[in-house]
């Protein structure tokens, strides 16, 4: 496991056929519902099909359960800048 | 298409700037350069992205960045053009967004003046525990 969201995870998985390695951020569609965060994921999927830039995290599969939703991105090895010291869960 | 999961990841995420406490200059420079890159492209697009903060920044093995994390960036947004939605990670959130006085992609410029600062100092302007104390330190600053 690559990091844990307020809506899910974010998995390294590999693709059996080629064998490359991705990131796939797994999110839970109950999670979603029940913070009203369903307009921000269909942004960001939608954004993320639109742009297609070295300087942005790439998507690459996208598909779903009946329960979660499951994004294929580009796997970034050498981590994140820096983890924020402050906690917000963006609700204030 | 099969995807396995990879059980043992023995990389682990690396924190730069908590490691290293705060960048050289030329370093700051680079990661400021690309992530501009990034920025200048989101907007050509008519895209505004509202939230870069240093979580946000991937590095990738090669050592360049890539920005993740779409869930508040705002779409059909044209120079000019106005939004009013308040969101952001308060640590760097223009203080446009804070007055709710409507605003545009310059507030991404706002963002990436913090975190350059932060890449520089090792924290974000404004900085307080207490957020509200937060919210009136970058208020502050468009009175000046």
């Amino acid at each position: 496991m690559l990091g844990k969201g307020s809506f899910g995870k974010v998995l390294l998985v590999e693709k059996v056929d080629t064998g490359s390695l991705y990131a796939m951020k797994v999110l839970r569609k109950d999670v979603i519902i029940q913070r009203k965060q369903k307009l921000h994921m269909r942004a960001e999927r939608e954004i993320l099909e639109d742009v297609d830039s070295p300087f942005i995290l790439g998507l690459h599969y996208a598909f779903q359960t009946n329960d979660k939703l499951y994004l294929v991105m580009d796997f970034m090895s050498g981590g994140i800048l820096k983890r924020s010291d402050f906690c917000s869960d963006k609700d204030f | 298409m099969i995807f396995v999961l990879i059980k043992i990841f023995k990389g682990e995420l690396f924190f730069h700037l908590r490691r290293e406490k705060k960048f050289l200059e030329s370093k700051t420079r680079f990661y400021a350069a690309e992530i501009i890159l990034a920025l200048e492209y989101l907007h050509s697009k008519g895209i505004i992205y509202r939230d870069l903060k240093p979580e946000n920044i991937l590095i990738g093995a090669d050592g360049h960045i890539k920005i993740a994390d779409f869930g508040l960036s705002k779409q059909g947004i044209e120079d000019g053009a106005k939004t009013y939605t308040f969101c952001g990670t308060p640590e760097y959130l223009a203080p446009e967004i804070l007055q709710a006085k409507g605003h545009d992609k310059a507030v991404d410029y706002w963002s990436l003046g913090a975190l350059i600062y932060e890449m520089l100092t090792g924290a974000p302007p404004f900085y307080s525990r207490d957020k509200q104390q937060m919210f009136r330190n970058i208020l502050e600053v468009c009175e000046l």
